[in-house]
């Protein structure tokens, strides 16, 4: 290696994390172990002497014409999540939805899928749903339920009959049918309440806009015009922000150069917990959340003043000067060809903030416009949580209906709700595990899967968009909220599909049928999102806010989460074992401490520590992150849960418990102190973290470098490129030669891709003890690289997955030959050859190879079982296992060109990263094809190997990451456009 | 560098007992008679046939029909006769394993395709009650497998029927079977002898499903023509099955 300290006994020691141990599990003795590998043996050999017994072939009684066994069908539906829709194209098996892909003719997906996507056909299986009604945690009927709720004949007996003491917990919705039957609710139960509660602060977002516009309207950005972002504390590019997976291929495209002479966006970020968005940034300001109204206020001064922070009041620090000057800067430079962007954690006057920005920059009407609202219920003049416990505490409420949403464990502690539901003499909870909230209800009522049931919603931009079914449900006595809504609309008697279809008939116009069949075929309706509407943002100094701590002490931030979101994906075993983007956190939730903090605090990462806020406090474990802001802390939501979910139950600590109803998002004046036991010592957490070393040790393995220097030298890579010296024959390039290129400017980080690995290659989840020992099975990781900067430093992602080396080094140790080379370029694993040596995984210089230490797979639920790819092998125990390129999609792809079965133009060959990829950062083909994407990125200057001093000849190739911050050299800031 | 530890650093002397001689120098008797030395030989000669023996007999056992399930036909729940309908009837192997050709499954028929000749005729025989009770109930009739690959091979009809591989190849004289049983042994190595050179083996796209069909001209120069025709490639890498 290059770096003479590499050799070093500290060096090594300090990439050990001391996290991760190899201790052998307890509870299995030597003798023990013998005895049952004795009998193990003995009996194993008996086996041999009988046939397997014949298998049965079940064909179908009558088989639908449009399935074909052996061959998947593709249906199209939406997933909603925050309220908004996200279209997707489901892979069905003769009936089991087996893997989710992004819709690409859908706006709010354009192929593209997330991480919460790309997980929920698991949770559609997950053994653990809610299966059947409850009456206080007792068996019951539906028709009881009616009974109970007075819906049965007679009807109206109850509430009047105007519906007083009625109340409905909701949340916010776009789905048109929802909002009519909501709409027919109150047209005959006029008393009737509807209060909404929502995941994400949503309400933030149009009171801003009421600040500015004085009415609640809807923004929407056009990320592939604007030359400058400036995000304050926007994680446009991560998974929680609507409308995300959109934002950032428009961004992507913008970004992405074929080579030095390209030009490229820039990126400003104002944030305070590191996120993917962050770790593009081109300028990336690191402040408290508290802080960005300040920050954004100095912007707007800046760019008042030209470029300068002069106004007196505004005393901000060196750091903020310099970014919102040069932000100020670019965005005056690049009028009408610039964005801000406010972000769904910060306070309204944010907002507004970025609405005056945006209209000052000649950016209104341009790349940032506005519409009325998607959303019902997330407005200012909505009743939310607040007002419902106010409402129960007045004894208003008789009848609670709460659909969906978990409250109990979700609202902010303050508002007490999980102790209110229990006050209301009848309530009925629907969701899809019997959680925290069906336990303070009366009625449970499971609720169904999106995968199996039909609605309708709207995507973030309006458009209107289809759930439809892909299997019956699993469970019979499920419901979805529109269902429970039904009865009381008058609707109980007709079925979810009439429903929906006689809510629909009024669209389309005179052919209906052909009208609806088209939209079930696209998933969605064109031409339905909502119209711009014109408004100017009203000026108001009271907006500005000046700099000083307002409150002392720490500030507690509470993100969503990027796995498990606001706890609702919290059973998923994929989620909770998908590593944090940038902390790489697994199977729990940290309070993320910058390290200036830790050290001024004597906190070290695993230290448990109380977190308080005025009267209410918290235990979690420390985690020490770079780049997170000083004196701020961050604690994601989504843990700590307490419903009936064994894998969510007791993971993390309860964030919520420290929210209050009036900053729900972050708050100021929290203190933190370490935790000692009795002896004095600080209590520890063990925490699972796949990467606790950042830092590449002055090794080349993610080259990073600005669009100035690119410029100045293009071949700054060329030491890890080219031919090295080897001993072995040269490869034969005839024929498709498979190849991927990955461009890390582009990779923000997401993860989408490992969980679409995971779905798509039937990858088990392993557990917490097990990636504590780095036995994760993750095909496909992320590996995060800090640069020098200790505290704010700047983040490098880079993919990693098997390399394909053309010299593999794995395949030269194989005893056995199970890991071979195919002539198309493939570095081949063949389970059924492996006896499990982990020689190859020993040999492999980039760690890529995963063993099967246990039989993941042996005992899988019934249900789950649906969930496995039939196209893969399910690898059993001691077996190595790894990256194939998806090597099933590969050759089905080749079959189907020779027999004409599917037609290859409309269905390209795509690796399962590379298809749900948002920013399309990873690109599969062959090499064979001198004109495919990949080997037009593999000629560009910045494209090199890792490890390229091995000589393995790896076929995926890797494109430094190029930044774009304001050159140096010139005094003026050019985007480069 | 790791400390030898020192017992092993300073070696040690020869133990005095293993020479014929006792510290004194009186003789000792011999402990073992001279027939030993020749029946450790014959001993490890034994040893090392069992050794080599056991993986070769298994080996071999694997590869037997009673392993292989060859020849050995296979009881179905219905008496169902493939000679009846191929022969007499003259019905096409597709007409049945209808996605032979564009699936890699070649389709085991729907009772409905069953039931779309058995409504007209032959519709009260009470041979055929179990297919009726099973069309009208919906349940469907339990087939019996009778080619059987392991989990890890992905096997596609598709392809080597677009390649023309005739079903006799692999399946046999179907049509002169009561009861289908497996006639070839299905084994990895059975595969590969056609996988490695597969011309011997191909016909005219028209002629896959015939049974009994014979190369008018030659196979030679038929396999020739056809391999270039078709374009069949000689696919032995392990992900052409194993993925």
């Amino acid at each position: 290696m290059s770096d003479p300290r590499a050799g070093d006994r500290e060096e090594d020691d300090r990439q050990t994390p001391p996290e991760r141990d190899g201790t052998a599990p307890a509870g299995v003795s030597r003798r023990v172990f013998l005895k049952v590998l004795g009998a193990g043996v003995a009996l194993g050999g008996t086996g041999a002497c009988t046939r397997p017994p014949r298998e049965k072939i079940l064909p179908y009684a009558d088989r639908p014409p449009e399935v074909t066994p052996g061959i998947p069908v593709y249906y199209a539906t939406s997933m909603v999540l925050g309220g908004y829709a996200t279209g997707l194209l489901v892979e069905s098996h003769t009936g089991r939805p087996t893997k989710v892909e992004g819709n690409p003719g859908h706006p709010a997906s354009l192929g593209a899928a997330g991480v919460y996507e790309q997980a929920s056909p698991l949770q559609l299986y997950d053994p653990e749903r809610g299966k059947g009604i409850l009456y206080r945690g007792q068996p019951a009927t539906w028709d009881s339920l009616q009974a109970a709720l007075g819906l049965a004949p007679p009807y109206r007996t109850r509430w009047g009959g105007r519906g007083e003491g009625l109340a409905f917990l909701l949340e916010p919705t776009a789905s048109p049918q929802l909002l009519a039957l909501l709409a027919r609710v109150r047209d005959r139960l006029p008393a009737a309440r509807v209060f909404f509660h929502g995941p994400a602060r949503d309400d933030s977002a149009p009171q801003g806009a009421v600040l500015a516009f004085g009415r609640p309207l809807h923004p929407r950005y056009d990320l592939s015009r604007a030359a400058v972002v400036v995000s304050l504390d926007a994680d446009f590019l991560g998974g929680e922000m609507p409308y995300g997976l959109r934002y950032a291929r428009d961004f992507a495209e913008r970004r992405r150069i074929a080579g030095p002479d390209g030009a490229m966006n820039r990126l400003y970020v104002a944030e305070c917990v590191p996120s993917p968005t962050g770790a593009l940034a081109d300028h990336r300001l690191r402040l408290r959340a508290g802080e960005v109204r300040q920050a954004a206020s100095a912007l707007l001064a800046a760019l008042a003043a030209g470029g300068e922070v002069r106004v007196p009041g505004l005393a901000a620090p060196p750091e903020v000067r310099a970014w919102a000057g040069a932000a100020a800067r670019d965005l005056a430079l690049h009028r009408g060809a610039g964005v801000v962007i406010a972000g769904g954690r910060q306070p309204p006057e944010v907002h507004a903030l970025a609405h005056l920005l945006n209209e000052a920059t000649g950016n209104a009407g341009r790349t940032a416009w506005l519409t009325e609202p998607v959303l019902a219920g997330a407005g200012p003049g909505d009743p939310g949580p607040t007002e419902l416990a106010d409402a129960i505490r007045g004894g208003a409420v008789r009848t609670l209906v709460v659909l969906e949403g978990n409250p109990a464990y979700a609202a902010p502690a303050d508002l007490d709700l999980a102790r209110l539901l229990r006050r209301v003499p009848q309530t009925v909870y629907l969701g899809l595990y019997a959680d925290e909230t069906a336990a303070a209800c009366e009625w449970y009522v499971p609720a169904q899967h999106y995968l199996e049931s039909w609605d309708d919603a709207r995507a973030c931009d309006g458009t209107l968009s289809l759930v439809q079914p892909l299997i019956r449900p699993l469970y019979p006595d499920t419901r979805t909220p529109a269902d429970l809504l039904a009865p009381f609309a008058g609707l109980g008697g007709s079925t979810q599909h009439d429903r929906l279809r006689d809510e629909w008939r009024t669209r389309g116009g005179g052919d209906f049928e052909g009208f609806w069949d088209g939209a079930l075929g696209r998933g969605f309706v064109p031409g339905t999102e909502a119209p711009p509407v014109a408004a100017a943002p009203r000026w108001d100094p009271a907006l500005l806010a000046l700099w000083g701590r307002e409150r002392p002490g720490i500030e507690l931030v509470f993100p969503l989460d990027p796995s498990v979101y606001d706890g609702r994906f919290a059973n998923l075993g994929w989620l909770q074992e998908l590593p944090d983007p940038l902390s790489k956190l697994t199977w729990d939730n940290a309070a993320l401490l910058s390290p200036r903090t830790a050290r001024r605090l004597g906190v070290e990462t695993g230290d448990v520590v109380e977190l308080r806020l005025e009267d209410r406090s918290l235990r979690a474990p420390a985690l020490v992150l770079p780049g997170q802001a000083d004196d701020s802390v961050a604690l994601n939501r989504g843990y700590g849960r307490e419903g009936t979910e064994s894998l969510a139950r007791g993971v993390g600590a309860n964030a919520n418990l420290l929210r209050n109803a009036a900053a729900p998002c972050f708050a100021g004046g929290a203190s933190l102190e370490r935790v000692l036991d009795g002896k004095g010592k600080p209590v520890r957490h063990a925490l699972a973290v796949t990467q606790a070393h950042g830092t590449q040790e002055g090794r080349p393995v993610a080259l990073h470098a600005t669009l100035e220097e690119y410029r100045r030298d293009p071949e700054f890579a060329r030491r890890e490129r080219g031919r090295a010296l080897s001993l072995y024959r040269p490869f034969d390039y005839r024929g498709e030669q498979w190849a991927m290129s990955i461009d890390l400017s582009l990779c923000t980080g997401c993860s989408a891709c490992v969980v679409a690995c995971q779905a798509e290659n039937n990858v088990p989840v392993v557990g917490k003890e097990e990636v504590r020992r780095g036995r994760e099975m993750h095909w496909l990781r992320i590996d995060r690289y800090f640069s020098d900067d200790a505290e704010d430093p700047g983040v490098v992602m880079q993919p990693m997955l098997c390399q394909h080396c053309e010299k593999a080094p794995c395949e030269y140790v194989c005893p056995v030959n199970a890991t071979t080379h195919s002539p198309d370029g493939l570095n081949e694993m063949t389970y059924n050859r492996c006896v499990g040596t982990r020689f190859c995984s020993n040999n492999c210089p980039y760690k890529v190879r995963r063993f099967n230490w246990f039989a993941y797979n042996a005992e899988k639920p019934e249900t789950e079982r649906m969930l496995m790819n039939p196209d893969v092998t399910v690898r059993a125990r001691g077996v190595m296992e790894k990256c194939t390129y998806c090597v099933q999609r590969i050759r089905r792809h080749q079959i189907d060109e020779q027999t004409g079965r599917a037609d290859p133009v409309a269905h390209p060959l795509q690796t399962a990263c590379q298809q749900t990829c948002p920013t399309r950062a990873i690109v599969f083909g062959s090499l064979g094809d001198s004109a495919s994407e990949v080997a037009r990125m593999r000629r560009e200057p910045r494209a090199y190997a890792a490890l390229h001093e091995l000589g393995t000849e790896p076929r995926t190739r890797y494109l430094a990451k190029i930044t774009n911050p304001v050159p140096t050299s010139t005094s003026a800031p050019e985007t480069g456009e | 560098m790791r400390r030898i530890p020192a017992r092993c650093a300073a070696g040690g002397s020869r133990p005095s007992h293993l020479s014929g001689t006792t510290a004194s120098g009186a003789r000792v008797a011999a402990l073992f008679s001279r027939f030993a030395n020749t029946a450790v030989r014959i001993g490890l000669i034994l040893a090392g046939l069992v050794a080599l023996g056991i993986p070769v007999a298994l080996m071999g056992w694997v590869r037997t029909p009673f392993v292989t399930g060859k020849e050995n036909p296979v009881q179905q729940p219905v008496l169902f006769d493939h000679r009846h309908h191929v022969v007499d009837d003259g019905i096409d192997c597709r007409y049945c394993h209808s996605t032979v050709d564009r699936s890699p499954t070649a389709g085991i028929p729907s009772t409905a395709r069953c039931m779309g000749c058995h409504s007209q005729i032959w519709n009260s025989s009470p041979l055929l009650a179990r297919v009726r009770n099973a069309y009208f109930s919906g349940e469907p009739i339990p087939w019996v497998r009778v080619h059987r690959l392991p989990e890890f091979v992905y096997f596609d009809h598709s392809i080597h029927v677009a390649k023309g591989i005739g079903c006799e190849s692999c399946h046999g004289r179907v049509d002169q079977m009561a009861a289908v049983y497996q006639v070839a042994p299905l084994t990895m190595g059975w595969c590969l002898d056609c996988h490695r050179n597969p011309e011997p083996h191909l016909r005219p796209r028209s002629q896959v499903t015939a049974m009994g069909w014979r190369p008018p001209g030659g196979q030679e120069a038929l396999g020739r023509v056809l391999r270039e025709e078709y374009g069949v490639q000689v696919r032995t890498y392990c992900t052409t099955c194993h993925r």
